[in-house]
C-alpha cells in the first residue's frame, strides 16, 4: 500500500492481455451504467494499492460480475472498496468478495447488495480482523440455510449487532433458525426483528453466557463427572413474562434452557453446569420411568422433590465437591408465607444440607422420613415412599398447590416430568392430569408460532390443501422438524420430515461381528490402503547437504574417502520431513427408502453392502 | 563384565495386578521374548525393572523414537584416532553379553527398524550385523521384551503382524482403585484420604478418554500430584499443575476437567 503513487491512468495499463485488470477494463467499457463509477473507484484505489494489489482487486469483481451480482452490488463493492482503501490492507476488501460471491451465489444478487452495504456497520464494531471474518463466515451461513433472510438481516444490522460481539451474532442466527423450525415466514419474522424472541436476543443482557456458547465445556465436564457423554439439546427460547423454565429430561435427552435470565458470565457457568450434572445424575443413577399410577400432582411434585434429594445424596457419596455446586443456589429461608411452593423449596433445602435449621413440622417431618431412608438410598421407592406421604400431609393442611403456575426450586433442577410416564391409558381424572397437561402446554407453545404461521405464505399452498400435520409417533423423541416437496402432489409439507433421537436398538453383537465378516474383504481393503499411504509418518532422509542431524554412516564414509585421499561426498546430515496428512473418515449411510430397491439377486442395495 | 553397570541392586516396588509375574518369570525361562502392552504411566517399565532385580539380570533400556535406526540398536564403525572401530549398539550389547533388552514404546520406531529383532525373537536368536560381518548368537541370558501403548498410537502407527506374532503379551491397565491408592500412597508418602481422592479425580479425567483425551490421567501423573502436595502445595494447585496442565491444551477441557476435579474433593 503506497498513498503516494500516482493514479492509474485507465488508457495505459500495462497489464498482460490475460490479466484481470486487463479484462474487467474491458468489461467496464461496455458497461455504460458502470463506466464512470468503475473508473473514479479505480482511481481512488490507485493512490493506495500496488499494482499486483489492484490485479488481486480486479480478480474478486471479475467473480463478482461472474455470478451475475448486478450493477448496484458492484457498485456497492466499490464504495465499500474506496472507504477501506485508505485504512486497510487489501486482504480484508478480497476476503469480503469472496464472501459476496458466496451470497450472490445462494441468496442472489439483491441479498449480496444489501450484506455489502451493512458490512460498514460490521466493520465498525468487529474491526477487520478475524471476528468480522466470523461475521462474514455467519452471513454466508444464513444465505445457504435461509437465503430469504439474508437482506432482512442486512438492513436490520445495527440493532442486531447492538450487543456488540461476533459470539452474540453468530447466537442469534442460530436461534432464529432453530427456533423457525425451517419455517420462511416465521424466518423472515425474525430476522426483520418482528418477533418478539428476536428482540429479546439482540437486548439480552451482554453478560448473558447461552446454552450454545457453553455446551462444548458442559458437555466435557458431564462427562467427566458421570462417565457417560450427556445428549445435551437447547430448549426453544421462552417468553420473558413466564417463569424461568427448567432443565427437562426427555428419555436420554436433557433438554437446556437456551438461557438463565439474570445470571451472568462465570455465574451463568456455573448454573449450567448445576444443572446439567444434576440432570445427567437422574440418568445415570436412577432407575425410570415411574409410573404415574393414582399420584394426584401435589404427590408427584413431592415425589420428583425427594427423587431429586435422593439423586444428589447418592452423587454426593461419590463425588462430595457437587455439594460446593448446588449449594448456592438453596436459598430458601426457614421463614415466610406458609404455601405450597415455599414449603416445597424450604424442604428442598433441608434435605440437601442436614445442617441447614428449620423448625417448621412439615419439613421437619419430611426431613425425618428421609434420615430414616438414607441406608436404602439405593432405591428408588423411598422417593414414591417418602412423597406420597408428604403429599398427604401437605392435601391435609390445606395449603394451596396449583400445578399449572408450579416449578421446581431451586432453578438447577430439572422440571421432573421426563421421570414419570403417564401413559396413553393414564386415568382421566381432572387432578391427576393437571401436571401432564401442564408438560403437554409447554410442548403446544414452543410449536404454535409455526404451526400458525406455516398457515399464511402460501395461499396457493392452503388451496391446495394444507399438508397433513404428522402424526403422533412414540418412536424416540423429536428433535427437529423439516419441510419437504411432496413431488407428486406437487406442494411443499411443513414440518413434514421428522427427525428423532432414538436410543440403539440393542441386540447380540455377534449380529456386528457378523456383517464385518461379510465384509471383510472391503474391509481389509482399506485398511491397506490406510497402511499404505503411510499417513502421518515422517521420512527420514539421509545424505542431506543440510538437516537437523549429522548422518552417521554418511560422515563414515566422508571420512573413509578423505582417508583413502578420494573426494569425500558432502552430503552427511539427515533430516526428516512429514508430506502427509492425518486422514479423517466420515460415514455416511443412506437408509433411504430407494436403498429397498431389490437388486437381481433379489437382495436389497443395503443387504448387499453389508 | 561389560553390561554389569545394567544390573539393578535395589528392589524397584512393584505392586503385582494379576499374574503378570508369574508370565514374565515363565516366559524368562524359555527365552521367550515378552510385549508389554498398556497406557501411558500405568507401570510398564518399573515391572520389567522388577522382573530384571527378581531374575538378576541386566536391563538395557532403549527409548525408542522415529528418527532412531536399525544401526542405533545394532551398531556401527566409528572413526577413532587409531582406526575404524566397531561400536555395539545397545541391542548387541545385551545380546552378546546376556541381559534383559527392554524396547520402550517400539512402535514409535520405524518398521525398517524393528525387523533387526525378528531373528532375535524366534527359533535362531541371532542376531546378524551385516556391516560388521558377524552373526552374534544371543547369550543364554538374554531376552527381549517389547512394550506398546495400543491406545497412543494411530491406525497407521501400528506393529507389524510379522512383528507382533514373535512375542508373549502381558497386558497393563490402570490397578483398580484400592491398590491405584495403595501405589500412590507407597510412591508419594500421602496418606490414603488424598490417594483416594487423586483416584477419583484420575477416574474423572480417564472418563474423557476418547471425549477429548487421548488418555486419562496415569498412575503417574497421579503420583507426581501427591508428591507436589507431599512438598507442601495445596491440592487444588498440585492436581492443576500435574495432572490438568500437562494433559491437554484445549481450554474447554481443561476447564471442564478443572470443574469435573473440583467435585471430586472434599
Amino acid at each position: 500500500m503506497n498513498a503516494a503513487k500516482q493514479p492509474a491512468n485507465l488508457q495505459v495499463v500495462a497489464s498482460a492481455d490475460e490479466s484481470a485488470t486487463r479484462r474487467l477494463h474491458l468489461l467496464m467499457r461496455q458497461r455504460e451504467t458502470l463506466r464512470s463509477a468503475f473508473r473514479t473507484t479505480w482511481d481512488e484505489l490507485s493512490h493506495h494499492f500496488e499494482p499486483n494489489e489492484l490485479e488481486a482487486w480486479a480478480a474478486v469483481v471479475l467473480r463478482l460480475a461472474n455470478v451475475n451480482a448486478g450493477p448496484a452490488c458492484l457498485i456497492a463493492y466499490w464504495d465499500v472498496s474506496k472507504v477501506s482503501a485508505g485504512r486497510e490492507e487489501i486482504a480484508p476488501l478480497l476476503a469480503a468478495a469472496q464472501s459476496v460471491v458466496e451470497i450472490c451465489r445462494s441468496a442472489g444478487a439483491q441479498a449480496a447488495t444489501a450484506a455489502l452495504r451493512a458490512l460498514p456497520v460490521a466493520g465498525r464494531i468487529f474491526g477487520s480482523g478475524p471476528p468480522l471474518a466470523r461475521w462474514w463466515r455467519a452471513m454466508e451461513a444464513l444465505s445457504r440455510q435461509a437465503p430469504e433472510s439474508v437482506a432482512p438481516v442486512a438492513d436490520r444490522i445495527a440493532e442486531i449487532l447492538s450487543p456488540g460481539t461476533i459470539d452474540a451474532f453468530e447466537n442469534f442466527v442460530a436461534s432464529g433458525l432453530r427456533a423457525a423450525s425451517g419455517n420462511k415466514a416465521r424466518r423472515i419474522a425474525f430476522f426483520s426483528l418482528d418477533d418478539d424472541l428476536a428482540r429479546r436476543l439482540i437486548t439480552r443482557d451482554p453478560g448473558a453466557v447461552t446454552f450454545l456458547e457453553t455446551e462444548v465445556e458442559l458437555k466435557m465436564f458431564i462427562t467427566a463427572l458421570w462417565g457417560r457423554p450427556p445428549a445435551l439439546r437447547a430448549l426453544p427460547v421462552d417468553s420473558n413474562q413466564a417463569p424461568q423454565r427448567r432443565v427437562s429430561i426427555a428419555g436420554p435427552l436433557i433438554r437446556m434452557p437456551e438461557v438463565f435470565r439474570g445470571v451472568r458470565g462465570d455465574a451463568a457457568r456455573a448454573m449450567f453446569r448445576a444443572a446439567a450434572a444434576h440432570a445427567q445424575a437422574h440418568l445415570v443413577l436412577g432407575r425410570y420411568p415411574f409410573p404415574v399410577g393414582t399420584l394426584k400432582p401435589l404427590q408427584i411434585a413431592l415425589v420428583n422433590l425427594i427423587e431429586d434429594a435422593r439423586i444428589e445424596a447418592l452423587a454426593m457419596r461419590h463425588l462430595p465437591g457437587l455439594r460446593r455446586l448446588w449449594a448456592p443456589y438453596h436459598v430458601a429461608l426457614p421463614s415466610g408465607v406458609i404455601a405450597a411452593p415455599t414449603l416445597l423449596a424450604r424442604l428442598a433445602r433441608a434435605l440437601f444440607d442436614p445442617a441447614h435449621a428449620d423448625d417448621d413440622s412439615f419439613v421437619t417431618k419430611g426431613r425425618a422420613m428421609f434420615d430414616i431412608a438414607r441406608p436404602r438410598l439405593d432405591d428408588p421407592a423411598v422417593s414414591r415412599e417418602i412423597g406420597m406421604l408428604l403429599g398427604n400431609d401437605l392435601g391435609q393442611m390445606r395449603v394451596q398447590f396449583n400445578a399449572k403456575t408450579h416449578v421446581v426450586e431451586p432453578v438447577y433442577r430439572d422440571d421432573g416430568l421426563g421421570l414419570w410416564d403417564f401413559g396413553e391409558n393414564a386415568p382421566l381424572s381432572g387432578d391427576i392430569i393437571e401436571l401432564p397437561a401442564e408438560a403437554v402446554r409447554i410442548e403446544q407453545q414452543d410449536t404454535s408460532d409455526s404451526d400458525s404461521i406455516s398457515d399464511e405464505p402460501d395461499q396457493q399452498q392452503a388451496a391446495l390443501g394444507r399438508a397433513r400435520p404428522v402424526a403422533p409417533d412414540p418412536r424416540g423423541t423429536v428433535v427437529a422438524r423439516y419441510p419437504e416437496w411432496d413431488r407428486e402432489h406437487r406442494v411443499e409439507r411443513p414440518e413434514w420430515t421428522v427427525v428423532r433421537e432414538v436410543a440403539a436398538h440393542l441386540d447380540d453383537p455377534r449380529l456386528v461381528e457378523q456383517a464385518l465378516d461379510r465384509a471383510a474383504v472391503l474391509r481389509n481393503r482399506i485398511g491397506q490402503l490406510v497402511r499404505g499411504v503411510r499417513i502421518g509418518r515422517r521420512s527420514r532422509l539421509n545424505h542431506q547437504h543440510e538437516g537437523h542431524d549429522l548422518d552417521l554412516d554418511a560422515l563414515l564414509d566422508a571420512g573413509i574417502a578423505l582417508r583413502t585421499g578420494q573426494e569425500p561426498d558432502p552430503r552427511v546430515f539427515r533430516s526428516s520431513t512429514s508430506v502427509h496428512r492425518d486422514l479423517s473418515a466420515l460415514l455416511l449411510i443412506d437408509v433411504s427408502e430407494s436403498t429397498r430397491d431389490q437388486l437381481g439377486s433379489g437382495a436389497t442395495i443395503l443387504e448387499w453392502v453389508f | 563384565m561389560a553390561v554389569d553397570a545394567y544390573r539393578i541392586t535395589t528392589e524397584p516396588y512393584y505392586e503385582a495386578l494379576g499374574d503378570e509375574v508369574e508370565t514374565f518369570a515363565a516366559a524368562y525361562a524359555e527365552r521367550l521374548p515378552v510385549m508389554l502392552k498398556g497406557p501411558t504411566g500405568c507401570g510398564k517399565t518399573r515391572f520389567v525393572e522388577h522382573m530384571a532385580w527378581r531374575l538378576g539380570k541386566p536391563l538395557i533400556t532403549v527409548a525408542a523414537h522415529e528418527d532412531m535406526t536399525a544401526a542405533d540398536l545394532a551398531g556401527r564403525y566409528l572413526l577413532e584416532p587409531g582406526g575404524t572401530v566397531w561400536h555395539d549398539g545397545p541391542l548387541t550389547l545385551g545380546v552378546r553379553h546376556g541381559a534383559i533388552c527392554y524396547l520402550d514404546e517400539i512402535v514409535e520406531a520405524r518398521q525398517d527398524t524393528t525387523v533387526v529383532i525378528h531373528p532375535l525373537t524366534d527359533a535362531r536368536r541371532i542376531l546378524p550385523l551385516e556391516r560388521h560381518n558377524e552373526i552374534v548368537p544371543a547369550h543364554a541370558d538374554f531376552q527381549l521384551t517389547i512394550s506398546y501403548n495400543p491406545g497412543y498410537q494411530s491406525a497407521v502407527k501400528d506393529l507389524k503382524e510379522s512383528t507382533k506374532q514373535r512375542f508373549v503379551a502381558i497386558d497393563f491397565g490402570y490397578p483398580p482403585p484400592t491398590t491405584e491408592a495403595a501405589i500412590i500412597v507407597r510412591e508419594s508418602g500421602t496418606d490414603d484420604e488424598l490417594a483416594n481422592i487423586l483416584v477419583a479425580i484420575a477416574h474423572r479425567s480417564r472418563n474423557l478418554q476418547g471425549h477429548g483425551l487421548d488418555e486419562g490421567a496415569s498412575t503417574r501423573m497421579l503420583i507426581h500430584a501427591g508428591r507436589m502436595v507431599r512438598a507442601g502445595l495445596p491440592l487444588a494447585t498440585a492436581v492443576q499443575s500435574s495432572i490438568v496442565l500437562p494433559i491437554t491444551d484445549n481450554p474447554d477441557i481443561r476447564a471442564a476437567l478443572a470443574d469435573a476435579i473440583q467435585a471430586c474433593l472434599p
